[in-house]
């Protein structure tokens, strides 16, 4: 089946799908060698339109071509350029042609094919290798229509079903946590115990959403003086832990201590003197940093690594529950661009 | 019925609020964005029929329309749905439309649905002076910004009860910042109290001046409502009455409030007839 005047469309990739990390560090195509075999495939006429889809968890040829047998001399390039044999390579990739091929990256466009399933970084991506492809002409009638509606499937799925709705990762979940208790994050107070990665990242996503005032206590102040200075933040000893509780809104534990360092018998009286101001508390430590018993204390919300796991998997599952909505529609999207090109 | 009487435009009322309110629920049970604009189209279009309803209703008995249980709920209902227009633009709090829109409508039906509420010979007990009138107006404004207070205090203890439990539904998340609602609820028990004062204050000097003109027990039920809301208002400021508790009082208290309606208009009902205000003339009868 062609899509016009004899051509094909197909797409020859390896994505999280069908190759490990390793692999897909190997099959990783910097932009000079993208740039390098999207000339090579037009200077030997083997395709008449082409686009390369080159992120960290996927690499991908679009392209539209008069030969049936393409596939083969792809594969043939592709292994001359990353030094694979050809029957390893076979066994990392997809050949999609037509209709799958739209289908495919109407789903790419639209987060269904990621990893992280409804994640949005994807569409950005695309939308770059698309315009890249077209200001170097690579891209003619077929690939333009492809992609044009592949951004605007992807627009549909996000705006009509839920599958990008919900936060997965740690740190977002706990920025989204202190938010709906915090509201604006400007003003408010974050205290990280410790220097712990999870503790880090969680900041991080604090520190992306507008908080400022950060304070990082430690043991170690060389260390946590280089952490503080990642998000421009203070550092502080758990000597004066009493006197930054009494003022923090947002508290991360991410020690290695043995025990909890914050506990009911310390929180308490804190919390009777600011009363009228609730306290987010995120334990990103294993053993805890923070005693599961302060939950009991009137406004304050905790939560550790359990909960915040449990409300990940609850969201993963809620965009799982909306894939399939979304690849109805999009498989009808693929149907009519496909009859429509030939 | 013909359409232009009171009752169908606030029945019509009603029946946009009703849309409203089941518009954006349908949509937050199917975790769609709902369109804005219909929703706001709907309520403000309930707010409008229900507007002229009330006019219609004024011009009709030349009198402020809260001569009877019919009209105190439908006043309070469009108070406060007017309050929340004004109240969402200030303080950007989501949801707060929908909850005024569910608000809305129960108090239109119950009040439309409960057909002996709507006595057309109840007589009124806003005589005819002026300070009579607008004593009762401010009173029902303050029950309008305690129902206001009432919503956001329900949206306190949904948020709090979610952030307890863990939930993450695309409903509560859309649910306004604990802090927030916190900060807009000590506004708005400070301006209810501060209304229902002056409100009491003027209803205290008519009734210097015409002794006996309000029962013993209508005067004990009022008393009650201003003085529990003037404590739960001073507790608050003291911060003995906070987060959770604080919320969950003011849902109770305005449940209280808004059974104590029914006494209260139900004893003006049965008060000595007098005459209305003419709002149209200035000198009034």
């Amino acid at each position: 089946m062609a899509a016009s005047n004899g051509k094909a469309l197909f797409v020859l990739g390896s994505s999280h799908r069908t190759a490990s990390l390793e692999v897909r560090e190997r099959l990783a195509l910097d932009s000079s060698r993208a740039q390098k075999l999207a000339n090579e495939l037009r200077d030997a006429e083997q395709v008449d339109e082409c686009l390369i889809l080159n992120t960290c968890n996927r690499v991908e040829i679009y392209g539209v071509t008069r030969h049936q047998e393409l596939k083969v001399p792809l594969l043939e390039q592709l292994s001359g350029i990353h030094g694979l044999p050809i029957s390893e390579l076979e066994s990392h990739i997809y050949w999609m042609t037509d209709e799958e091929a739209i289908r495919h990256a109407f789903e790419v466009a639209s987060g269904l094919d990621s990893q992280m399933v409804g994640e949005n970084e994807i569409l950005g991506q695309l939308k770059e290798a698309y315009a890249k492809a077209s200001d170097e002409r690579y891209t003619g009638r077929v690939l333009n229509r492809v992609f044009q509606k592949s951004f605007q499937a992807a627009k549909w799925v996000r705006t009509h079903t839920g599958v990008s709705k919900g936060q997965v990762s740690i740190g977002n979940i706990a920025t989204e946590l202190a938010t709906r208790v915090c509201g604006n994050l400007v003003d408010t107070q974050v205290v990280l115990l410790g220097t712990g990665e999870v503790g880090e990242k969680t900041t991080q996503a604090l520190a992306s959403r507008g908080a400022e005032r950060i304070i990082v206590v430690g043991r170690n102040l060389m260390r946590a003086r280089s952490l503080a200075d990642q998000f421009t933040g203070a550092v502080s000893n758990f000597e004066k832990l009493p006197q930054l509780l009494a003022h923090a809104d947002v508290v991360i534990g991410a020690t290695s201590a043995p025990e909890p360092i914050i506990t009911r018998e310390l929180l308490k009286p804190i919390m009777d003197e600011r009363m009228t101001r609730p306290l987010i508390a995120i334990d990103t430590a294993l053993p805890r940093d923070i005693d599961g018993d302060i939950e009991a204390l009137e406004n304050v919300y905790l939560y550790n690594l359990d909960h915040l796991a449990q409300i990940a998997n609850e969201n993963l599952k809620a965009r799982e529950r909306e894939v399939e909505t979304a690849k109805e529609n999009i498989l009808e999207r693929a149907k009519r661009l496909w009859q429509s090109l030939h | 019925m013909e359409f232009w009487q009171d009752r169908a435009l606030t029945g019509t009322g009603c029946v946009f609020y009703g849309l409203a309110f089941a518009y954006a629920l349908v949509a937050l049970i199917r975790r769609r964005e709902a369109i804005h604009l219909v929703f706001l189209a709907l309520l403000i279009g309930g707010f409008i029929f229900q507007s002229f309803g009330l006019y219609v209703r004024g011009l009709e008995k030349h009198v402020f329309p809260l001569t009877n249980t019919f009209e105190v709920f439908q006043v309070l209902a469009w108070c406060s749905v007017g309050l929340n227009f004004i109240l969402r633009q200030l303080f950007q709090l989501r949801l707060l439309n929908f909850f005024s829109s569910a608000f809305g409508f129960g108090l239109c039906f119950i009040s439309l649905a409960v057909a002996p509420w709507d006595d057309p010979t109840a007589p009124t007990n806003i005589s005819g002076s002026p300070w009579v009138g607008f004593h009762a107006a401010l009173a029902i404004f303050s029950y309008g910004v305690f129902a206001v207070l009432a919503l956001t205090s329900l949206m306190y203890i949904f948020q709090d009860r979610a952030l307890a439990r863990r939930q993450f539904d695309g409903w509560f998340s859309k649910l306004p910042a604990i802090r927030q609602l916190e900060e807009i609820n000590i506004k708005l028990i400070s301006i209810g109290v501060s209304l229902l004062s002056v409100a009491v204050a003027i209803g205290f000097l008519n009734l210097l001046q015409s002794p006996g003109a309000v029962g013993a027990i209508k005067l004990s039920i009022a008393m009650a409502v201003w003085l529990a809301y003037l404590a739960t208002l001073v507790l608050r400021r003291k911060h003995k009455l906070v987060a959770r508790r604080f919320a969950q009082t003011c849902v109770y208290l305005f449940i209280v409030a808004l059974v104590s309606l029914w006494p209260l208009t139900h004893r003006s009902a049965a008060a000595p007839s007098t005459v209305g205000v003419d709002l149209l003339s200035n000198g009034g009868e």
